[in-house]
């Protein structure tokens, strides 16, 4: 029974296959010369691409030249206003005599469009109107224009959702890679600026860019992103995030070894020091690499304020992420392993919070933790509306009712509280998230082994991350070994002057090894 | 993905500074202070301590020297240039096995300890286990990694030792350093190979030459990391006899560990001793991992087509029951001090040979040019 089954859908397998192979062929079909005639071409196009409701076709007569002629746009993704006024009325209200080759013609002094290429093979066209472009068919040419009409409705460039500054650009990217790629390119005039396109996806042809400074990348990192690019299989991106995991390093670190931004300021900020950036068609989001473990911990902002005020923060950033890691383990492996640690009274106000609670102190924790970790899970699902309903849930819930019911002590919910607050200091938010699987997996050490369980959960972390490697260069590249000019742009952040000397290592670190 | 190696597996001068300390720092720091304020009055044991240090010095001079007269070469193979390949492979076994005995001596002191401080609930296996789990999970990554981390912990045991220095400073008593030099020479030779013993360890510089960039440079580094050593010695057992006096460092257990104990101005914790272990199980740690990866090292320099997975895996079980094999706090002393004149009589076995048969090869190649 079950063989049959398993045959069934063998059977099914073979067919949809047979299915992909028929809608294939009927592209293949598709001759790539063209006919002369331009209700030929047309029809071919329209049969290729399905006749679909969008697809707009249109025959026009040249106004003295009286020739006949056609276009196919797809509606929505061209720009109307563009094909209406430069090709359809100039065409219509032509009063030039042709002489010469009429396509050349056309072409030269006609279609008051920028972009416009001569093209003859079917398939490449049908790409293209896919693309948004317009396709002009000539009677009795076996040739036709490719106009430049990519467009339609864009979001405006707006302020970066994840990540408000207080004092920088507004500027965040869109939707739109040509946008996204023109945001870059107005903060670096630099002919050594670079824009290689990938295409992703056999049927999907997403356009995919790897964009960095010929002259200040290292070209070993360089040729290994290129490796790696072309090693990509995905149908279909739906972020950036996809591109980054199929590229990195280690997919078991919690670390994060490429970061996103959707900030132009940060992208070429990054790219003039020697990183590289990845633009996916389609998501606001770049991806950049590599990284090392002090830029997690890097805003741009920092750039934007004083130096010790930057310093400052980034010192307050460390010491949350050391709260949002260690705090809970801190607390469990002191209650249930070392009390004599603590300082008598405080001992005693947390023996005196924990009289009569019916659970041990990792059962309370792990029961707060879990339900923060839900109440996070739902704020993010629910429509915005009902959001609020969340929060005041979740104050009262966890707040009040969990205390006056005996289930748990106040000092486990500021214990949860403390903990998550600090996980959001973190700039990124893969960061912060990774961290908390992280933090239960040192909370049941120290449940087990106490603080010696602590100390070698912190040992695994540093082993993971002197092991750990972005693109090849070391994860823990600037804090281990540090070396003096890699300090200034570390945990503190020096002086604006001496800043500029940081990212030697991502152009030079070969060098600097031989 | 596939890995990509731009930064070679070589090591810098640097590296050799901070593998000296790393390895020579373990267990012992606990224990020194006491069993040179058993032979010696006042705070006199600096001056053993000092020829201590010059004697590791001088072993980790001539170390470098001889391995850099062969850039580039294992143990292994300059000893079975030298001394023939029966001698090379023996005393390369006996430094591994010497190797895998100072991993499980010290994972089974970490263990005792802490069942001794830390809790006194769960059992010395469990630890030990632990333990050498993760020393393991050091091990089988990268050699360079190992490094990296050792200077984080250098870096943080020279800040913890600073900062217990400076608030033990207030309890110092430097009255208790005089009289000063009133020992006899009888006691300091009888308390000199102790001293000499708590700076053993140097050994692996024979092994992890092989690996640095700039040979040369590198025998410079090892004698600053010998120093360094040297320095942090004296520093902390003068702090131990000023703060706690001769007498009392000689009745106690673990002086350091009563030295970080009189330090209470620390508002937070009550118990700062406690932290300070902490930091020190960081160093042991270094020290262990360090000789598990020689003893790896070494076995894949005699069998060069041997997996270094496999080997550190297989040596797992056998260090771990070496290290259940001590059940008190006497007999892993025992153990420690077996094992530091095993390790400086290997050494300096195999020194002499070495230098001995440059002297004598080089001669005769000065006779033939001439």
């Amino acid at each position: 029974m079950r063989q049959s089954i398993f045959t069934k859908l063998k059977q099914q397998e073979g067919k949809e296959t047979e299915k992909q192979l028929g809608t294939n062929s009927v592209e293949a079909k598709v001759k790539s010369a063209l006919s002369d005639k331009v209700s030929d071409n047309l029809n071919t196009l329209k049969k290729a691409i399905g006749d679909p409701e969008d697809l707009n076709l249109r025959y026009i007569t040249i106004g003295k030249f009286q020739k006949k002629c056609g276009i196919a746009y797809l509606s929505g993704i061209t720009d109307t206003n563009m094909i209406n006024q430069e090709i359809i009325q100039t065409l219509q209200q032509n009063l030039q005599e042709v002489d010469g080759s009429p396509l050349e013609n056309i072409k030269l002094e006609m279609i008051a469009v920028s972009s416009v290429t001569e093209l003859d093979d079917m398939k490449k066209i049908i790409d293209f109107v896919l693309d948004g472009q317009t396709v002009f068919f000539l009677e009795e040419e076996e040739q036709a224009l490719i106009i430049g009409t990519a467009g339609g409705d864009k979001r405006a460039i707006e302020n970066p959702q994840s990540e408000n500054l207080i004092q920088g650009p507004r500027e965040g990217f869109v939707e739109s890679l040509e946008v996204n790629l023109a945001l870059v390119r107005r903060n670096i005039r630099d002919p050594s600026l670079r824009f290689k396109t990938y295409e992703v996806g056999t049927r999907s042809k997403q356009k995919l860019v790897l964009c960095y400074v010929e002259d200040v990348i290292n070209p070993k990192i360089l040729e290994e992103v290129i490796y790696r690019l072309e090693s990509i299989e995905l149908e279909y991106i739906t972020d950036v995030s996809q591109i980054e995991q199929w590229i990195e390093d280690s997919s078991l670190s919690p670390f994060p070894q490429m970061l996103s931004t959707e900030r132009p300021d940060k992208v070429a900020f990054e790219v003039l020091h020697g990183r590289f950036a990845i633009f996916v068609d389609g998501t606001p989001f770049t991806a950049l690499g590599p990284v090392v473990l002090s830029d997690i911990n890097k805003s741009m902002e920092d750039y934007n304020q004083r130096w010790i005020t930057a310093s400052l923060l980034r010192i307050l950033r460390v010491i949350a992420s050391l709260i949002a890691l260690f705090l809970p383990g801190i607390y469990i492996a002191m209650v249930l392993f070392h009390p004599g640690m603590l300082p008598t009274t405080l001992v005693f106000s947390i023996a005196a919070s924990r009289e009569g609670m019916p659970f041990s102190a990792i059962a309370e924790i792990l029961l707060m933790a879990a339900t923060f970790e839900m109440l996070q899970e739902a704020a993010i699902r629910l429509p915005r509306i009902i959001g609020q309903t969340i929060g005041i849930v979740g104050g009262i819930v966890i707040g009040e009712a969990a205390v006056s019911a005996g289930i748990a002590s106040p000092i486990i919910v500021i214990i949860t509280a403390l903990t998550a607050i600090a996980s959001f200091c973190s700039p990124y938010y893969s960061v912060a998230i990774s961290f908390r699987a992280v933090r239960f997996g040192i909370m049941l050490v120290s449940a087990f082994l106490g603080l010696f369980g602590l100390i070698l959960a912190f040992l695994v972390l540093v082993i993971h991350v002197t092991n750990l490697k972005s693109f090849g260069v070391p994860y823990s590249f600037t804090v281990l070994p540090t070396v003096k000019h890699e300090l200034m742009d570390n945990i503190i952040r020096g002086p604006i002057t001496k800043v500029e000397e940081q990212y030697i290592f991502l152009q030079n670190q070969l060098k600097k090894s031989k | 993905m596939r890995t990509v190696r731009y930064a070679d597996d070589k090591i810098s001068n640097f590296t050799i500074l901070v593998i000296v300390p790393s390895i020579v720092i373990a267990v012992g720091i606990l224990t020194y202070p006491r069993t040179l304020a058993e032979q010696t009055e006042g705070a006199d044991g600096w001056v053993t301590l000092l020829i201590g240090g010059a004697v590791c010095a001088l072993t980790a001079f001539l170390i470098t020297k001889i391995a850099s007269l062969f850039p580039g070469q294992s143990f292994y193979t300059y000893t079975s240039a030298m001394l023939t390949k029966p001698v090379a492979f023996l005393s390369s076994i006996l430094f591994f096995l010497l190797a895998v005995t100072i991993v499980s001596y010290e994972t089974a002191f970490i263990a005792n300890i802490s069942h001794h401080y830390l809790f006194e609930k769960t059992p010395t296996e469990a630890i030990n286990l632990a333990f050498l789990l993760v020393v393991l999970y050091a091990v089988v990554g990268e050699r360079v990694a190992i490094f990296r981390m050792g200077f984080g912990i250098m870096i943080l045991t020279a800040v913890a030792t600073v900062i217990l220095v400076v608030t033990a400073l207030p309890a110092a008593d430097w009255n208790r350093m005089l009289p000063v030099l009133t020992t006899d020479v009888k006691s300091y030779l009888g308390e000199l190979p102790d001293s000499i013993l708590s700076y053993s360890g140097v050994f692996i510089l024979f092994f992890y030459m092989k690996l640095t960039r700039t040979p040369e440079k590198s025998v410079k580094s090892a004698v600053i990391g010998a120093a360094g050593v040297t320095v942090f010695y004296i520093t902390v057992y003068l702090m131990c006899i000023a703060v706690l006096g001769n007498v009392s460092t000689a009745n106690t257990v673990y002086p350091l560990v009563e030295l970080a104990n009189t330090v209470r101005t620390v508002g937070f914790l009550d118990r700062i001793e406690s932290l300070y272990f902490i930091i020190w199980i960081t160093t042991v740690f270094m020290t262990t991992a360090l000789a598990f990866d020689i003893s790896v090292l070494i076995i894949t320099d005699i069998f060069p087509k041997a997996n270094k997975t496999f080997v550190a895996f297989s040596l797992l079980p056998v260090m771990y029951l070496i290290s259940l094999l001590p059940t008190d706090h006497f007999q892993i002393a025992k153990l420690g001090t077996i094992i530091g004149y095993t390790a400086k009589g290997l050494t300096i076995a195999v020194l002499a040979g070495l230098w001995l048969m440059y002297g004598i090869k080089g001669r005769k190649r000065k006779g033939e040019r001439s």
